[in-house]
């Protein structure tokens, strides 16, 4: 075969080739007949064919680049990643999250540890010694927690004053907390992962700082007496939002621990393999952060007796546990 | 072997067919991450010009729409782009860069996601000494992340080892130039010769430097052709006129491929005959 000749025969196959390509990069996978997908996988080996005659002949570097480029463009195509639909979201979120987290209960639990264990001493330290809370906030920030729970019309709106406008607008504020919490919760859950990557100290330090802080406004507040209004408002959201800045943290552990205890694997390859797991439970923790956030901004501050709140959260915490421990198991 | 010094990376697919991709090395992301930045900075300042219209219908709505947009832009700008528009972002497509998996599959959801994510890693010391100081975290000083590059073989950051994935080169698919046609030039006799014969793959090279010559100045492209010319001559200890060679070399070149291409080209067809190749 001389190279002339096998140019001329193969450049037609070549310009019908790129014209499939244009053809399936520009369609909707589901709509390419049968025909189509056939003649584009005979048509990506006998590139690929070429290229290696090409290769092994010597024919030249361009003819040879030319044809990696046409054959990778196939490639890619042909292995692109299957198009998700609204199943796979609901998959993920009730299947495969629970599942992934029930599989690295270890970090889990450590990161839950690390969280919950300052939070609870830092809170009752405080509780019982309130002049400490000065060493972990700013005197401007206590007194706005003092001025938030003491006054009655800050946080809710009085009953009495109840009218269409007031209404509106009480939706109005409750919006704009909503795109607070997203975005100010969320960022720190997520910060808290990726930070996990150096040796999980990033995640350390972000767990322990959020836990003493959360602890320590807890206990100032209920040092105050407010205890009633103070606990009605987080027992609801605090339910996702704890757990999930948690199960962050675990995510962190988890990706950072693998420099640290590779096992079998290269500590590149362990790095790679539980990357794909703690970025699934990033990704499951942020929704359950915006789940939060929108109990947050609309449930948690309304004008209800606290008693109802307390009814709504433990449910809440019930079906967090539930999801966790249960949603996605095989069926006994 | 010799560790060699290029930006090629070869993968073998599934399919044990060998593909070749070109590394995009740290310059030429930083300046798609310049264009980026640009444009999350256009966005934003659109967002809030768009706010301040908004503002005085529905005050709430539109600090909280706000916050959620700039939630959208820090986090999911690239995760969307990459995840959905195979590996490119608006920066990486100007640039014509993109993300691809180390085994040369295209870039999946959960590895933009990943990437994505730890790039708040890969960017650390600033964003972590002034975490109350948003709009820095979008500053790139990439400490952790140049540092992981410039110790991998693929300039992979925190990220990229972590999803696996590395940046290639995207180049426009060009199939090249029809060298010259041989028939009408005078082969070298063998008295002229002694006997040496270029391989396949130096006549490839003289080939397609031939087909490209339009695109150099006659300068630069007498100037690269002489140098390969006086040393074939040399080689085969041309006997013809060594003057011609010195001045016109891009025809002594064309001579050495009419001669040994045709050669070459004339034992391949009598050792496989055209009708036993499956072509």
């Amino acid at each position: 075969m001389k190279r002339a000749t096998f140019l001329a025969q193969r450049k037609p196959a070549w310009q019908n080739f790129e014209k499939s390509l244009r053809r399936v990069e520009s369609v909707n996978q589901r709509r390419l007949s049968s025909e189509e997908v056939l003649a584009f996988s005979r048509q990506l080996r006998e590139v690929a064919h070429d290229l290696e005659q090409v290769r092994t002949r010597d024919w030249g570097l361009d003819l040879e680049e030319y044809l990696n480029r046409l054959l990778a463009r196939g490639h890619d195509y042909f292995h692109a990643p299957r198009a998700g639909t609204w199943h796979t979201i609901g998959q993920f979120l009730f299947m495969e999250f629970p599942r992934i987290f029930r599989t690295w209960w270890g970090y889990q639990l450590l990161a839950a540890l690390l969280f919950f264990g300052p939070l609870i001493i830092s809170w009752i330290l405080i509780q019982n010694e309130p002049a400490l809370a000065a060493r972990f906030m700013s005197q401007e920030a206590l007194d706005q927690y003092d001025m938030m729970y003491s006054s009655e019309d800050s946080a809710s709106l009085d009953e009495s004053a109840f009218s269409f406008d007031s209404w509106n607008d009480y939706g109005n504020e409750r919006a704009s907390m909503a795109g607070f919490y997203v975005q100010h919760n969320v960022g720190i859950a997520l910060q808290c992962f990726a930070r996990g990557i150096l040796l999980g100290i990033g995640t350390i330090y972000t767990l322990l700082f959020n836990g003493i802080t959360i602890g320590a406004t807890a206990g100032y507040v209920l040092s105050l007496g407010h205890a009633d209004r103070f606990l009605g408002f987080v027992v609801s959201h605090g339910s996702f939002e704890l757990t999930a800045i948690a199960i962050a943290g675990g995510a962190g552990l988890l990706v950072g621990d693998a420099a640290l205890h590779p096992g079998q694997l290269s500590r590149w390859s362990a790095l790679r393999l539980r990357g794909r797991d703690a970025g699934q439970l990033a990704v499951g923790a942020a929704f359950m952060l915006v789940v939060a956030a929108l109990i947050e901004a609309f449930w948690s501050p309304a004008p209800i007796p606290s008693e109802y709140k307390f009814l709504v959260g433990g449910f809440l915490w019930f079906s967090v546990a539930m999801y966790l421990g249960w949603s996605g198991r095989e069926r006994a | 072997m010799a560790a060699e010094v290029s930006l090629n990376v070869r993968i073998e697919t599934p399919e044990n067919v060998r593909l070749a991709y070109q590394l995009a090395g740290p310059a030429l992301r930083s300046a798609a991450y310049a264009i980026d930045c640009l444009f999350r900075v256009l966005l934003i300042t659109a967002l809030l010009i768009g706010a301040c219209l908004m503002a005085a219908i529905l005050p709430g709505f539109t600090i909280g729409g706000i916050l959620l947009a700039l939630f959208f832009i820090e986090w999911l700008y690239y995760i969307v782009q990459e995840g959905f528009w195979n590996g490119y972002s608006m920066g990486k497509w100007l640039v014509g860069i993109r993300v691809i998996h180390t085994s040369g599959a295209p870039l999946t959801f959960w590895g933009a996601v990943l990437r994505n994510l730890l790039r708040v890693a890969d960017m650390l010391p600033i964003a972590m000494v002034f975490e109350d100081v948003a709009w820095l975290g979008i500053l790139p000083f990439y400490g952790p992340g140049l540092l992981a590059m410039s110790m991998t073989r693929k300039f992979q950051r925190l990220g990229d080892l972590a999803a696996g994935t590395m940046v290639v080169q995207v180049h426009p698919i060009v199939l090249p130039a029809q060298p010259m046609i041989l028939d009408h030039i005078a082969p070298i006799t063998r008295y002229e010769s002694n006997g040496f014969t270029p391989t396949q793959a130096q006549l490839s090279t003289i080939a397609e430097f031939l087909g490209r010559r339009s695109k150099l100045t006659y300068q630069r492209g007498h100037q690269l052709a002489s140098e390969l010319a006086d040393t074939l001559a040399e080689r085969m200890e041309f006997t013809g006129d060594r003057e011609q060679v010195r001045k016109f070399p891009m025809a002594f070149l064309a001579r050495v491929c009419a001669t040994f291409q045709t050669a070459r080209d004339e034992k391949a067809a009598v050792i496989t005959p055209a009708k036993a190749r499956l072509m």
